[in-house]
């Protein structure tokens, strides 16, 4: 049972955090693809404000792996 | 930045007439970068150009023009050739081709706007093709408004007034045709937009509807032949002459662009003074290469930058990394005054990348791709700096593969004490290779490890990052402190972290060797052990900051845990790419060493498949997560940047030799 809720919890907690960064990913995509269109130069900058918000699902990663492992 | 390559400000003054000799000089030595010169209330005025420049920029647009005409591209060059060369044939066959090449572009353009005009016309008119093949648009007192309505629009539109319909239905509603007296136009289109009909707005033609449209059929053919029939000339003319225009291209813009230096120079009537920045080392050599010129009295002196000068910087990156200058310069160039991090940005970049990439197979593989992309030989993408970046990061992966993970494409060397049934090497081959793995990256323990690992080494890259800003700001006291609050705090936040890991092997050693166990004592607070030292280390450090940078500082406070846990990511890809590696080789595995012939060679091309596609995802992933470490955590705690590298006027030649 315990391990049941654990293992829900970890779920839970990458799946949100999965979530909140899909949708950050999802503006700053539209709007890199529309810079890159503009000018490739910025292809560089452009991908790397694109994996700024990974933080968050970094976050909950390691949130699971604590949860999971039972650190 | 080293003495030898601090810049120095060279001032060269000499009569106006001579200039064209000198600027020579200043390009063939190529090591000053001109300033250029901005008008003020004194004497001097900017420099006018050479002469001969109007000219030369005549024929480089035009050559120009036909580059692009032609659609010419950059290219190795199948022969060099010298000056005079690309001068005698700017003289004698130059004209010649440029007509060739006018005649060709005009055709063109007409051809292209011609085509598309008639394929947009054929577009509008393809709806109204239903209607009967007489209808015309071009009478003198009626009009006529066709479009596609509804069933009703005619019965509507006869209610009020009169005019001659005709209609067929088709895909999606009825095509209409209203002929009507001119004076009765306006009423019938307010009529008409009530009804939400949009007449098409057919281009103007004589004859009817059919005929028109037989036309447009007949000749849009014709056009688009003619268009490949062109295409093939322009290859062809291409083929003949590109290397020649590409000679001439490079030619005329170097002279450009010595004729119209001047363009940057201070200028009296009679004197030209010029400016530029030199390194401290090319100083002599500039003094003496211009002060003996025969002929010309030059007066040339050496002067120590000024305290407005924003000194150019020369990016003094040793070889073997000297392409991880592309990453910095990417962010940004760093300032005279500051020191410049591309070495440390090299280091901890390529660590970082081989940490999370962490496989002998992917390793080897990187430095292949590296390889490849150096040199341009994978579908011509790639470059230099790519290729050597990729290289380095894939040595580092070797490295950490075989040392560390002791792993290859996902699969261990000797399976993890754990699942003594899982896949490994020594298994598939039934030998015992004898390399051990001190991190499964699948198991718990090894995740904790890598964890625990990847926390320790964000805390000494941001103090090392810490440390740097002090250095830079070290005359001004403040800054420095604001700094060592920001040490503070970040200590007291990675005791609180690391009294997690206490109890695992490794943390309880780092924390052991490196932390002498001070943090060991702790309360709790609602179940959170909190070391007796973080609080007041973050107390001290809040007063600091608040002190140096006011209190906004202490809701960034806060952000200094986030970029702490940020480098968990380091292990997170890490695991993640091991995992889609193991879930592969779990499905495809068994499909090599099941013993059923037929499936061997279906089971080897999936796994290959399946690994380069993980190769180049990790890659990707590792590379912008390495970079942003990098770029966001280590760079946010020191660096300015926004400076200017140093350029200096000089050529470089491709096509051509002097």
């Amino acid at each position: 049972m315990e391990a049941g809720l654990v293992a829900i919890g970890a779920g839970i907690a990458l799946g949100l955090a999965a979530l909140g960064t899909g949708i950050a990913q999802g503006n700053i995509g539209a709007a890199v693809v529309g810079v890159v269109a503009e000018d490739k130069k910025f292809m560089g900058r452009g991908i790397f404000f694109f994996a700024l918000p990974e933080t968050i699902l970094i976050f909950g990663l390691a949130l699971a792996f604590l949860l999971y492992f039972k650190i | 930045m080293s003495k030898a390559n601090k810049l120095w400000k060279a001032r060269v003054a000499l009569p106006r007439r001579e200039l064209q000799q000198t600027t020579e000089a200043i390009h063939k030595l190529g090591c000053v970068q001109l300033i250029d010169f901005k008008e003020n209330d004194g004497p001097f005025r900017i420099g006018t150009p050479l002469r001969g420049a109007d000219e030369t920029s005549r024929q480089l647009v035009k050559i120009r023009g036909m580059l692009k005409a032609l659609g010419v591209e950059q290219a190795e060059p199948t022969a060099v050739v010298s000056d005079p060369d690309v001068d005698a044939w700017l003289r004698d066959e130059m004209p010649s081709v440029d007509s060739v090449v006018s005649a060709y572009s005009k055709e063109r353009g007409e051809l292209e706007s011609r085509t598309d005009d008639m394929e947009g016309e054929l577009a509008l008119l393809e709806p109204l093709e239903a209607l009967p093949a007489g209808i015309r648009f071009d009478l003198e007192n009626a009009v006529t408004l066709a479009g596609i309505g509804r069933k009703n629009t005619e019965a509507l539109v006869l209610r009020e007034l009169r005019a001659e319909v005709s209609k067929a239905k088709v895909k999606g509603g009825w095509a209409f045709a209203f002929l009507i007296d001119k004076r009765r136009e306006a009423r019938l289109r307010e009529i008409l937009t009530a009804l939400n009909f949009k007449p098409i707005e057919v281009p103007p033609f004589k004859g009817a509807l059919g005929e028109r449209m037989r036309h447009l059929r007949a000749e849009l053919p014709k056009a688009r032949k003619r268009l490949g029939e062109l295409d093939a000339q322009a290859k062809e003319l291409c083929g003949k002459w590109s290397m020649k225009l590409l000679a001439a291209e490079e030619v005329l813009a170097l002279r450009l662009e010595k004729l119209q230096a001047p363009l940057r120079f201070g200028t009296t009537d009679h004197f030209t003074v010029i400016e530029g920045w030199v390194r401290w080392k090319d100083a002599e050599r500039v003094k003496a290469a211009l002060g003996s010129i025969p002929g010309v009295p030059t007066h040339v002196e050496i002067l120590e930058p000024g305290v407005a000068d924003e000194p150019p910087v020369v990016m003094n990156t040793p070889r073997p990394i000297y392409q991880f200058e592309f990453l910095q310069k990417m962010y940004s160039v760093p300032l005279a005054k500051e020191i410049d991090p591309t070495v440390i940005l090299a280091i901890t970049f390529s660590i970082f990348f081989g940490l999370m990439i962490g496989d002998f197979g992917y390793g080897l593989l990187l430095i292949t791709l590296g390889w490849l992309l150096r040199k341009r030989t994978l579908f011509g993408i790639g470059g230099k700096a790519v290729g050597e970046i990729i290289m380095t990061g894939g040595i580092f992966a070797t490295i950490f593969g075989l040392f560390l993970f002791g792993d290859a494409l996902g699969i261990p060397f000797n399976p993890p004490p754990l699942h003594p049934d899982e896949y490994s090497w020594s298994g598939i081959f039934g030998v015992q290779i004898p390399i051990t793995s001190y991190v499964h990256k699948l198991e718990a323990g090894g995740v904790i490890h890598l964890m625990i690992f990847s926390i320790f080494a964000g805390v000494v890259h941001m103090g090392l990052g810490l440390v740097i800003g002090a250095y830079n700001q070290r005359h001004e006291a403040k800054h420095v402190a604001a700094k060592a609050g920001w040490m503070l705090t970040m200590i007291g936040f990675f005791l609180l972290v690391m009294k997690m890991a206490e109890k695992n092997d490794l943390g309880g050693w780092l924390t052991g060797t490196f932390m002498f166990n001070i943090q060991s004592s702790a309360f709790p607070v609602f179940g959170i052990q909190i070391p007796y030292l973080t609080p007041p280390l973050l107390v001290i450090g809040a007063i600091v900051l608040v002190i140096t940078e006011g209190y906004t500082a202490l809701l960034e406070m806060i952000s200094m845990l986030s970029s702490i846990m940020s480098y968990i990511r380091l292990a997170a890809i890490g695991v993640a790419k091991a995992a889609i590696a193991f879930a592969f080789n779990l499905m495809i595995l068994p499909m090599v060493l099941g013993g059923v012939w037929y499936m061997v060679p279906i089971g080897i091309a999936l796994f290959a498949g399946a690994h380069v596609f993980l190769l180049l995802l990790g890659a990707l992933s590792s590379g912008i997560q390495a970079l942003r470490l990098n770029y966001v955590e280590f760079f946010q705690k020191f660096y300015e940047g926004g400076g200017t590298a140093f350029v200096p006027f000089a050529g470089s030649r491709r096509y051509t030799k002097e």
